[in-house]
């Protein structure tokens, strides 16, 4: 197998003895997109900032391309990092800003305007050349960062949730736009993010992260309809959890308003419907569970009203036992 | 009308505050011209070059400005070099006893300077800087340090620190995040920092005869005495040669900004 762009090998940080990461394994190959997704404070940040050399390393390594990087400066690791702002200097104008990573590699001045005019009309953004970033919308100050990131021809660019500022209908056609140029590009992409749906969108592989441990690394459909863990359920599937064992995905059940149509080796729950919307022309439901004192979200194609008695059903062979995998 | 009314009391206070601020200056330059100005004339009665001729004649004068605005420019010096790590790692680290040192650090401008003085020439004769130019560099810091470094530590935290981190990615060494990055960000700062340490420093009297010894002649040196002979002309001169000097520096440096700014 070839080397991986990126290999994380029992990767630990402490930060004032507080343990961020534990012993993280992960690898990312050329040219592809993963996502490590988790819940705030689970230590993605810092993985990302480990990566790219801002925190030091207390056991473990980092291998870019199969090369060693661990105690790499940051300044001299091809590894680019975006955060949630843009972070465009105040002080510069966009293409001042887009050409500062190769005016630091000393390329002379003429090139770097070429490129850096080349590299504007890639993220559509050529009228702003000599404008400053104060007056920019959040969108395009994002585009300006990318364009920024990705004219150095880094081998990785690290996201740390680089839309979650933005409102959320330009927070996925950026997304989507971001992964189309990162595609063109043949750029290795390590998103960290703690919005599944974003998760599913952009990856070609999503890592769930929970108290800095990777719980599952895998192709998001794969990891959502068959969790390893508790914490990958709770966290990136959607379904019902049984005894905190067992494990069922929402894709698996149907609503019926009888229990008179039920067929043998079916698992059912009784339940009323607490509210129900329509998205993307699919009805949804928001049932509240009698007995499991739990909540689902289920699309149904039947018309049910709000406060209705209802049963949910699930084959039988649709429970996963999460132990017995462990 | 109520705009008219509006932009009339806009214009008055306008008015008022730039008169406020450049009467001092008019009644200066007046009275150093002045040769007969008595209560209850407005304007003088009749004008003589004496005070200014006064002062350029003093024997020491040319070569106390000179010692002025080089322990003034060392003291500038001096407080950016400590100034600058300071501001910053109190600007961004969290350790142990942070509120401890900011107290400290405070104290300088709490506790009289002349206490603080005198126990320092103490020290200054045992390590033989007393009545030396560079001992007296080292005891301005001492009522401008404290200034500078509340100055810088508010200028890097209205910065923070996303902006250089940023930069070092993007493959800037540190010394390069300061030259491109972090200097003009920080540049608002660094001005009042420059101006404030060397205001204070060339008007210090007490710290620079305490440790001075009299052997390093400042012009505040030469300027006190004429205050208390109370030959008012001559004192008007020297408080104007004092301005001119500080206008001086500022204008060096915005230009020296200005050219590294083009080089951009």
């Amino acid at each position: 197998m070839e080397t991986a762009m990126l290999s994380c090998q029992h990767l630990q940080v402490h930060i004032s003895h507080h343990v961020i990461l534990h012993r993280i394994n992960l690898a990312v190959q050329h040219s592809e997109i993963v996502c490590v997704v988790g819940p705030s404070g689970c230590g993605k940040t810092t993985l990302l900032r480990a990566i790219a050399g801002m925190v030091p390393v207390s056991a473990g390594q980092v291998l870019l391309e199969g090369v060693n990087i661990t105690r790499t400066k940051p300044e001299r690791r091809p590894v680019v990092m975006m955060h949630q702002e843009a972070l465009l200097f105040p002080h510069m104008t966009v293409i001042e800003n887009i050409t500062y990573g190769l005016k630091l590699q000393k390329i002379p001045k003429k090139e770097r305007e070429r490129q850096g005019m080349q590299m504007l009309n890639r993220v559509e953004m050529a009228d702003y050349e000599n404008v400053y970033p104060h007056a920019l919308s959040g969108g395009q100050q994002q585009r300006v960062a990318f364009a920024r990131a990705l004219i150095t021809k880094p081998k990785l660019i690290l996201f740390d949730e680089p839309f979650s500022s933005l409102d959320p209908l330009l927070r996925r056609s950026l997304g989507m736009w971001m992964k189309g140029m990162l595609k063109e590009e043949g750029m290795t992409a390590l998103f960290v993010t703690h919005d599944k749906e974003e998760a599913m969108m952009l990856s070609d592989r999503v890592a769930v992260m929970v108290e800095g441990a990777i719980h599952q690394i895998g192709p998001p459909l794969d990891v959502y309809q068959r969790p390893l863990s508790v914490e990958t359920a709770v966290f990136f599937s959607e379904g019902m959890l049984l005894d905190n064992r067992f494990f069922i995905t929402n894709d698996a059940f149907t609503i019926t308003a009888d229990s008179s149509t039920l067929k043998e080796k079916k698992l059912v729950f009784k339940g009323h419907i607490a509210g129900k919307w329509l998205r993307s022309g699919q009805l949804f439901y928001h049932i509240v569970l009698d007995t499991e004192s739990q909540e689902l979200i289920l699309p149904g194609e039947a018309t049910f009203s709000t406060g209705d008695k209802v049963f949910i059903e699930a084959p039988e062979q649709a429970v996963v036992d999460l132990e017995e995998i462990r | 009308m109520k705009s008219f009314i509006r932009r009339t009391m806009k214009i008055t206070v306008l008015t008022l505050i730039v008169v406020g601020l450049l009467a001092p200056f008019l009644i200066l330059g007046m009275s150093s011209f002045a040769h007969e100005w008595r209560w209850p004339q407005l304007l003088p009665a009749s004008f003589s070059l004496r005070a200014w001729t006064v002062v350029f004649q003093d024997s020491q004068l040319w070569e106390a400005l000179f010692v002025t605005a080089v322990i003034g420019m060392l003291v500038i010096v001096l407080n950016f070099l400590l100034g600058l790590p300071a501001g910053r790692a109190l600007a961004y680290e969290e350790f142990k006893g942070k509120s401890l040192i900011e107290t400290l650090l405070l104290l300088p401008i709490l506790v009289p300077s002349l206490a603080i003085g005198m126990g320092l020439l103490f020290t200054a004769i045992r390590l033989g800087m007393a009545d030396h130019w560079i001992g007296v560099v080292l005891i301005h810091l001492v009522p401008t340090l404290p200034y500078t470094i509340r100055i810088l530590r508010a200028g890097y935290e209205n910065i923070g620190w996303k902006y250089e981190e940023a930069a070092r990615n993007l493959g800037a060494s540190p010394f390069t995040v300061f030259k491109t990055v972090t200097f003009p960000l920080l540049f608002p700062s660094i001005r009042a920092v420059a101006a404030l340490s060397f205001v204070i420093s060339i008007s210090q009297y007490v710290l620079t005869a305490l440790i001075g010894g009299g052997q390093v002649i400042t012009l505040a040196m030469i300027y006190y005495p004429y205050v208390s002979g109370a030959d008012r002309p001559v004192t008007a001169a020297f408080s104007l040669l004092f301005i001119v000097l500080t206008i001086a520096l500022l204008l060096m440096f915005e230009s020296l900004f200005l050219r590294s700014r083009k080089k951009v």
